[in-house]
């Protein structure tokens, strides 16, 4: 046993840290924020500073121009991600395009296409969005309505897939592709005909509208197909093969990393907490000096190294080549409602002015320059986004626990 | 024992929500939610033309003369749609003040026109450093050639671009005997030397700082006299009860939606209402808001019997807030990522519980009050702790 990370990943934390702190600084995204009145600006700049520097071949083999690190350098970016309060439009990005899509087509890809799309991925210019759920499929993946038909043209090389439908809650505004799960084969079994898709936002037939704007004040697409084309070339993995695709490593992989981001914001959140609270006097005390308050602040910080544990955890195992699915599904369960509860009393702590919107012109009260006000909006979406927690609890009574269906 | 209400208190039930339903549509909420210049000001008189805003002002000063439990049912029905206005500020606050502390004069002049909405009251508190403790004041009113000079800043004020007045809560000093002791003044919005800036809450409430600069009130703005700090507190527990209220409302309404969308949304080819995991879900939440429903109605009749119910208020607070809360957070769980977008209402009811909350205070500084109550009258309290 060694809970602990090597002196040259604690380097890379520091360097990713120095980074963010000099691209992203508090100051400057505030005021994006208020200008763009968006809680999500900066996200593609930073993520194209994020691939001049390199970073995001850092995991992946040298043959691959990779420098062959483990997994934990992925996990220490996103964390800091989280605890530099970058916006979270960056984070979206690297994990859709880097974490997601690079793992994947290193693990399983064709050589063509690790040949053709990892250089892209790597120096950010090729941009994917996320491309699961549609506005009638959400947890049950399996009655995805969007279709991908096959048809051969009358020239040898040009075979394609048709696809039709729509994609939700996406940031397909920001990419240049969506990786989509698509209905190939009708006459199977659901689970069993279905296929990853790598789509091109700029084909003939795909719109991208970016109107759905969350409580949150984050901004996301709707992705509509008609009649596209996208060349077989395109194909992730197995054709049909699109479910176990999906189970095998990207959804344990968005887990932890949705979890690993957050989780980093909020310790980031519960330190400037702690700061605010031994600085800010309410009805003549000191807020740290009010025992409810220190009592809210002991549980907040018990849950938050829990969850790292937890994360920490799959991630050890995920390394080892292990089947995490469980793990992953416990380690986000836990995190996602630890976080509702960290963010409820983060609001209880500052109190009135945890009342103020984040966009406010006028900031002189904001606590947190509104940083808990946001996140509190924002703090029941870890709870359905990425497996919504009726699914996950679910899979774990199942598959784990052994116990039969209802 | 009797939990029912009344025939004349279910006719009035129904007369407001179908008032609101017929003034604030869903459309004419969201719209007014999007757009902070819109303001309820038209729907807000109409509820004076219908006597409501003076429900709780006897008949001499022009209003209905009811209770409680009146204001109870209007608060719960506001709750349901998410009405925006200076209601609470000016219906409670404000007459509250006027009936318990006000001159004869003052009700003469002032409590008709809030009956019939020709006038809104804003109330300041709260400041920097001081939320909850009256003791604590720092704004100050100097007494001056027979007249209040007031010098402060006051925090988180409602409808202050609506009010006529601000109902100031300030320490007096200089040329009095009550030195050091606390009363409301009418600053009139209109003064030299008042301003504001306007913050946002997370629930699209205008939300000002307030700041004073030697405003001059005349003596005849002080309500009543000085030195009232029990009264005061008595008036903003008047205020807890009427937030509660709101909050059970609310809550009975996010539930609603919940279950009507869990009635058509289907995966895995079944409703999802269907789900046990959805079921037990609002199953807890409805059993938190009869709950409270019921600390509310509990403690609005006793306000009514005119019983002190301090502590009681302060449980339906507590109450109301947790129910809430969890029934619009559940009730976006139900509507998945739907849920997290403002397309759906039921963000708006999540936001709205939150931001109900604080702007009073959060949940342990409530307790805190129960405890104290608890601490010092023991079992010898009203009614009985058992």
């Amino acid at each position: 046993m060694e809970f602990r990370f090597t002196k040259e990943q604690e380097e890379w934390r520091r360097e990713v840290r120095d980074f963010f702190a000099r691209e992203a600084p508090p100051e400057l995204v505030r005021r994006l924020m208020i200008e763009k009145k968006c809680t999500n600006p900066l996200s593609l700049d930073l993520y194209m500073k994020m691939s001049e520097k390199g970073w995001f071949k850092k995991t992946w083999p040298q043959d691959y121009g990779g420098e062959g690190k483990s997994r934990w350098h992925d996990t220490i970016l996103t964390e800091e991600m989280g605890y530099c309060v970058i916006p979270r439009g960056t984070w979206n990005l690297y994990a859709n395009t880097v974490q997601f899509l690079g793992n994947s087509l290193i693990a399983g890809g064709t050589e063509e296409q690790k040949r053709r799309w990892l250089p892209l991925i790597a120096n950010g210019e090729f941009r994917t969005s996320n491309g699961i759920t549609e506005p009638n499929a959400g947890s049950d993946v399996s009655i995805i309505e969007t279709t991908a038909l096959e048809e051969t043209t009358a020239v040898e090389k040009d075979d394609y897939f048709v696809v039709n439908g729509a994609k939700i809650f996406n940031q397909a505004h920001n990419a240049e592709y969506i990786t989509a799960i698509v209905r190939t084969d009708p006459s199977l079994p659901k689970r069993r005909g279905m296929s990853v898709l790598l789509i091109n936002l700029k084909s003939p037939g795909v719109a991208v509208d970016p109107s759905l704007v969350a409580i949150s004040g984050w901004l996301r697409s709707e992705v509509f197909f008609q009649d596209v084309h996208v060349p077989k070339a395109n194909l992730l993995g197995e054709k049909n093969g699109g479910w176990d695709y999906l189970i095998g490593e990207y959804l344990p992989i968005e887990r932890t990393s949705v979890a690993a981001a957050d989780l980093g914001e909020l310790f980031r959140i519960l330190e400037e907490l702690i700061e605010y609270s031994k600085e800010t006097r309410c009805d003549g005390h000191l807020l740290i000096q009010i025992p409810q308050i220190r009592s809210m602040l002991a549980d907040m910080w018990t849950e938050l190294l829990a969850s790292r544990l937890l994360i920490y955890h799959t991630i050890w195992k995920l390394g080892k080549g292990e089947d995490v699915r469980q793990d992953a599904n416990m380690a986000k369960l836990y995190f996602s409602e630890v976080n509702e509860r960290f963010c409820n009393a983060a609001m209880e702590i500052v109190g009135r002015y945890g009342q103020l919107e984040i966009l406010n012109p006028y900031t002189r009260w904001l606590a947190l320059g509104g940083k808990v006000a946001y996140l509190y909006n924002h703090s029941r979406v870890d709870q359905i986004g990425g497996g919504a927690s009726e699914i996950l609890r679910d899979q774990i009574a199942v598959r784990k626990l052994g116990l039969s269906r209802a | 024992m009797d939990y029912g209400l009344a025939e004349e208190q279910l006719m009035f039930k129904t007369a407001v929500r179908d008032f609101l339903e017929a003034e604030w549509s869903a459309e004419t909420m969201r719209e007014a939610w999007d757009d902070r210049n819109d303001y309820p000001l038209e729907l807000y008189r109409k509820m004076g033309d219908l006597g409501w805003l003076g429900l709780l002002i006897p008949e001499q000063y022009g209003g209905m003369g009811l209770g409680w439990v009146e204001a109870a049912i209007l608060f719960e029905e506001s709750g349901r749609v998410l009405l925006k206005g200076p209601l609470l500020s000016t219906a409670i606050l404000g007459t509250q003040a006027l009936l318990l502390l006000g001159t004869e004069e003052q009700k003469r002049e002032m409590l008709p026109k809030i009956a019939a909405g020709d006038i809104i009251l804003a109330w300041a508190y709260g400041e920097p450093e001081v939320s909850y403790d009256l003791d604590l004041i720092n704004t100050k009113a100097t007494l001056i050639d027979n007249q209040f000079h007031i010098n402060g800043q006051k925090l988180f004020v409602s409808n202050v671009r609506w009010a006529d007045y601000v109902m100031t809560i300030a320490k007096v000093e200089g040329g009095t005997e009550n030195t050091g002791g606390l009363g409301i003044f009418l600053v009139d919005t209109k003064s030299t030397g008042f301003s504001y800036e306007l913050m946002y809450g997370i629930d699209e409430d205008e939300l000002a700082e307030v700041n004073y600069e030697s405003v001059v009130v005349a003596k005849k703005d002080l309500i009543g006299w000085i030195n009232n700090t029990g009264h005061i507190l008595d008036i903003v527990g008047k205020s807890k009860l009427a937030y509660s209220a709101e909050m059970v409302g609310g809550t009975e309404r996010a539930l609603e939606i919940a279950i009507d969308y869990c009635k058509t949304r289907r995966q895995f080819g079944r409703f999802i209402g269907s789900f046990q995991s959805i079921q037990h879900k609002l199953a807890t939440v409805d059993m938190l808001l009869e709950r409270s429903r019921w600390l509310a109605y509990y403690a609005a009749y006793l306000c009514s019997q005119g019983i002190n119910s301090t502590a009681e208020i302060n449980m339906a607070y507590l109450a109301a807030n947790e129910a809430y809360r969890l029934a619009s957070a559940e009730g976006i769980q139900v509507h998945g990522g739907h849920g997290c977008m403002r397309l759906y209402d039921i963000g708006r009811y999540f936001k709205r519980a939150k931001a109900l909350q604080l702007k009073l205070e959060p949940s342990h500084v409530t307790k805190d009050r129960i405890a104290q109550i608890l601490e010092e009258k023991g079992a010898k309290y009203g009614v009985q702790i058992y």
